[in-house]
């Protein structure tokens, strides 16, 4: 008669929570069958008015493996239309007023393809895809899918170590934004709006996020707190745009690359991102992080960039 | 805790210091090892080894092996004949260990028993 077993397993959850890095996915998934709710949003100072991107991310371990994310996007980023003037003038519009609105869409999923577990270490590598559809304006040739900037697709690969107290974890992907249909208002009053096709720029992404947990020194239970520290570097190379006015008019015309704004000019950059993040009983996670500019920086937001999320999990009981 | 939504799990106890748990089975329940490592994957989690105490007074083990319910469980060394009451096993077999460490075992069935599932184990020395 069996009456006892005893299991040795790896790595437990208090062992792994500091590759839960605020602004970069882990290549570690979600238990199968849970579903998760997280609560993010960014904000920056943009003259005299704050800008604020907010999201509700619904999380589901689909398979021991795989996990999907479904998240509502909503923020006073931009409007309806472009700019006047566009792309001429006015870019990146900085200073307008904007009302909150709701913006679309974002999936995504990770799949984990590759586990290499040891005690209190694991090397795992995931692949992800992600799209989004979402009705607003993006005035930057800089695409970003998960905070709803633009409509799109993207793909990538995760790669997360972890050994001891310290994590660190390499993305990779490329972003291939839809292309914008739309309108920018006639400088005359008078006249209709012009039809505008805006092609944004095709992006690799990149980031190297490093976690470290501090709290607590050692585990007894599932009730403790953990506090974490993180450093993310995060960046993107992009394409410049190609923007045509008129649309479908006899007077359609495209803009030539040599006279966009920087904004629209290809380039490249990379942000870095200290945070911090406290869990309450192994589940209730609030991290809070800043972004700064590190190498060149980005047009789409201005520096610094606070972020603050909330998650949490439900287990099936 | 998946382990805990497995039928004939009756309690687990996780040392977080040495991150292992201690999984206790309800008494006459059908046992189905192979759902162990299923939802220790199935957390996110990978498992390292599998421990197994058994306790022999109701079983009559050959030499080389012994059925229990539907499992055939098969000894890496020959069992003697003289041994204690309650002895603990690691398991071997696939899911319970590493795929690299599984594959330095010999698992070659040696014996006349019978299951719908086989496992071999190997004497650690604790009782």
């Amino acid at each position: 008669m069996k009456k006892l077993l005893i299991i040795l397993l790896i790595p437990s959850f208090s062992a792994s929570a500091q590759e839960l890095f605020p602004l970069s996915e882990p290549a570690s998934t979600i238990p199968k069958n849970t579903l998760g709710i997280r609560v993010f949003s960014e904000t920056y100072k943009e003259v005299r008015q704050w800008r604020n991107e907010s999201a509700l991310r619904l999380m589901y371990g689909a398979g021991a493996r795989f996990s999907i994310y479904l998240t509502a996007l909503a923020s006073n980023h931009h409007g309806n239309k472009m700019p006047e003037e566009f792309p001429f003038h006015n870019t990146p519009e900085r200073g307008k007023y904007y009302p909150y609105k709701f913006n679309g869409f974002h999936l995504y999923g990770k799949y984990r393809f590759l586990s290499k577990d040891g005690q209190n270490a694991h090397f795992r590598m995931a692949a992800y895809a992600e799209g989004a559809y979402v009705k607003t304006t993006h005035h930057e040739t800089e695409p970003d899918l998960e905070m709803g900037d633009n409509s799109g697709i993207g793909f990538g690969l995760i790669t997360t170590g972890l050994k001891n107290r310290f994590a660190v974890s390499l993305t990779t992907g490329i972003i291939l934004p839809a292309t914008y249909l739309g309108e920018s208002p006639d400088p005359i009053p008078s006249l209709p709006d012009i039809p505008i096709r805006v092609t944004y720029g095709k992006a690799l992404i990149y980031s190297l996020s490093f976690g470290y947990l501090l709290l607590p020194r050692k585990y007894k239970n599932y009730k403790q707190g953990n506090l974490n520290l993180y450093l993310e570097f995060r960046g993107k190379a992009y394409d410049a745009a190609k923007v045509d006015l008129f649309v479908g008019e006899p007077n359609e015309y495209y803009v030539i690359n040599a006279q966009y704004p920087p904004a629209l000019q290809r380039s490249w950059f990379v942000d870095v991102s200290p945070g911090l993040q406290y869990i309450i009983g192994s589940n209730l996670r609030i991290d809070f992080s800043t972004t700064f500019r590190c190498l060149g920086f980005s047009y789409a937001r201005l520096y610094p960039v606070y972020t603050i999320g909330i998650q949490r999990y439900f287990y099936r009981k | 805790m998946e382990l805990r939504k497995i039928p004939f799990v009756r309690d687990v106890k996780m040392n977080l210091k040495h991150t292992n748990a201690q999984v206790y089975f309800k008494q006459g329940s059908t046992i189905d090892l192979k759902q162990l490592p299923r939802a220790v994957k199935d957390a996110g989690f990978s498992m390292r080894y599998l421990d197994v105490s058994f306790n022999f007074t109701n079983i009559r083990p050959t030499a080389n092996c012994f059925q229990l319910q539907h499992t055939a469980f098969y000894f890496l060394t020959p069992l003697p004949k003289t041994h204690k009451e309650i002895m603990v096993f690691q398991v071997i077999g696939k899911g319970f260990l590493p795929r690299k460490e599984f594959l330095k075992y010999d698992t070659k069935k040696t014996g006349a028993c019978h299951g719908r599932e086989s496992y071999f184990l190997k004497e650690i020395n604790k009782s």
